[in-house]
């Protein structure tokens, strides 16, 4: 499928909306900008609801699939995004009832010295880069022991930047269920960090 | 929410926190906390958690997802439109790599191959043994017509080296007109010797990678204990300093009781 500068610069240039009526009426491209737009988010979604690289793959192909699918109904009642989050998280609920576990959390293998080298900042030394994965894996290990409820309301305000009233929309939830969740959540989190080391209580920051 | 703001309030707490509250709100929350050092102390641990959390990244993978017509999929196994992943412009084994991983230029892999090469060839000169029994096989593929009985002679030498050179040049010319990125994997020839130098040099970058990735793991595990250790000494500083201050507190007890008891018996 061959684009061209001249045949991608408007679409890259359209609103969402603007994009799916045209995906409403038969043009491919447009649809394949909206999942360039909205790829990379919605796979951190799943991945950081499910925990798994390959299954988070799948369910982000599933989701702009049953999107492109559903398409024909979709009358802009919602934001695009908040549509394609909603199915996402369907599918990350379905996946992980049929699992029926808690997501896993996929620890990194043995620290690659070249992924390291690749991976650090201009002003990042090695040590630095180092740390920050081992603290971004106990993260990871401590968000796999929050509720599903809970990690999903923290992963939604904190790595995607929604509004509680967004977030409740999503969980089909009142808005203060959805604050209670985040405080519960990050507060779990905060004592998992403190017992791993990675945080200093307060009130040994007050002495 | 008014000044009549009730302490533990995880929702204005959290509003706080995400500033998702009015302003007058927000006014009225950190007038509390300004007084109040539990609830500061809760939004302060919660802020640092929000930190921590923030280094939790997705592991990078190229998804390239496309919608792609049935009949123009390259994976048709879904009625009406398939969604295939592209593949990605680069397989990944020629990816930029870093430079010790990185395979080396032509030139460099010839000067590899001809000091191992030689170094071999010096090695079976100076072997008492090796002048009798067989020649080295570079020598015998080089002048298969040469008879080789008491080792290579200097005439021997001396053309080998041309032979090497002249092969060499041609090669620096070959990768100057085309470079193309393995110029030497058409001399059948040199095949073998190729053949060794990348194994070594394969494992002298193994070795390099797990020497440096112990080496990584060594010092975050050295700077975690020196942390724990740094923690553990505020922790037990702040306990004695705790225990000064009841020993203190006690003995000023006893000299109130004390003054009110002489008071009393006056």
């Amino acid at each position: 499928m061959g684009r061209t500068r001249t045949d991608l610069s408007p679409r890259m240039t359209a609103t969402d909306e603007e994009l799916v009526a045209r995906s409403q009426g038969g043009d491919l491209e447009s649809f394949n900008e909206l999942i360039v737009r909205w790829e990379r988010p919605i796979y951190a979604l799943a991945y950081r609801v499910i925990g798994r690289e390959e299954d988070a793959r799948d369910v982000c192909q599933d989701t702009f699939l049953r999107a492109y699918r559903a398409l024909p109904g979709f009358k802009g009642q919602a934001k695009f995004s908040s549509w394609l989050y909603r199915i996402a998280l369907n599918l990350c609920r379905d996946w992980i009832r049929r699992q029926r576990r808690a997501p896993v959390s996929q620890m990194p293998e043995d620290i690659d010295a070249a992924e390291l080298a690749a991976a650090t900042e201009p002003t990042e030394s090695i040590e630095d880069l180092v740390a920050r994965r081992e603290l971004s894996a106990i993260v990871e290990q401590a968000m796999a022991g929050l509720s599903e409820e809970q990690r999903t309301a923290i992963i939604l305000k904190e790595y995607h930047g929604m509004t509680f009233q967004e977030i409740a929309d999503l969980q089909g939830c009142p808005l203060s269920t959805v604050k209670t969740r985040l405080y519960q959540g990050l507060s779990q989190l905060r004592r998992q960090l403190e017992r791993q080391g990675q945080m200093v209580p307060e009130v040994v920051k007050r002495v | 929410m008014s000044d009549t703001f009730a302490c533990v309030d995880p929702g204005a707490l959290v509003s706080y926190l995400y500033d998702e509250c009015a302003a007058d709100e927000r006014e009225a929350i950190a007038r509390h906390l300004a007084l109040c050092v539990a609830c500061a102390s809760e939004v302060e641990g919660l802020r640092s958690t929000r930190q921590a959390i923030a280094t939790w990244a997705p592991p990078a993978v190229d998804l390239g997802l496309q919608i792609t017509r049935k009949d123009q999929a390259e994976v048709p196994t879904l009625p009406g439109a398939v969604l295939a992943f592209k593949r990605p412009a680069q397989e990944p084994a020629a990816r930029a790599l870093p430079w010790w991983k990185a395979p080396l230029p032509a030139w460099a892999q010839v000067a590899a191959a001809v000091l191992i090469f030689g170094a071999g060839l010096s090695v079976g000169l100076l072997r008492p043994d090796a002048r009798s029994s067989q020649a080295p096989a570079p020598q015998a593929a080089v002048q298969p017509t040469t008879p080789v009985v008491a080792g290579p002679s200097k005439a021997d030498l001396v053309q080998l080296e041309q032979t090497l050179r002249g092969e060499m040049a041609q090669l620096a010319r070959t990768n100057v007109a085309a470079p193309a990125p393995t110029p030497v994997a058409a001399r059948s020839g040199d095949d073998a010797i190729m053949q060794r130098v990348q194994a070594l040099i394969t494992q002298s970058e193994e070795r390099q990678r797990i020497e440096f990735t112990e080496r990584s793991v060594r010092q975050a595990s050295a700077y975690e204990a020196q942390r724990r250790a740094d923690f553990e000494s505020v922790r037990a500083t702040f306990g004695q300093t705790g225990a000064e201050v009841r020993q203190q507190r006690q003995a000023i007890d006893e000299i109130n009781r004390y003054l009110v008891r002489v008071n009393q018996q006056r």
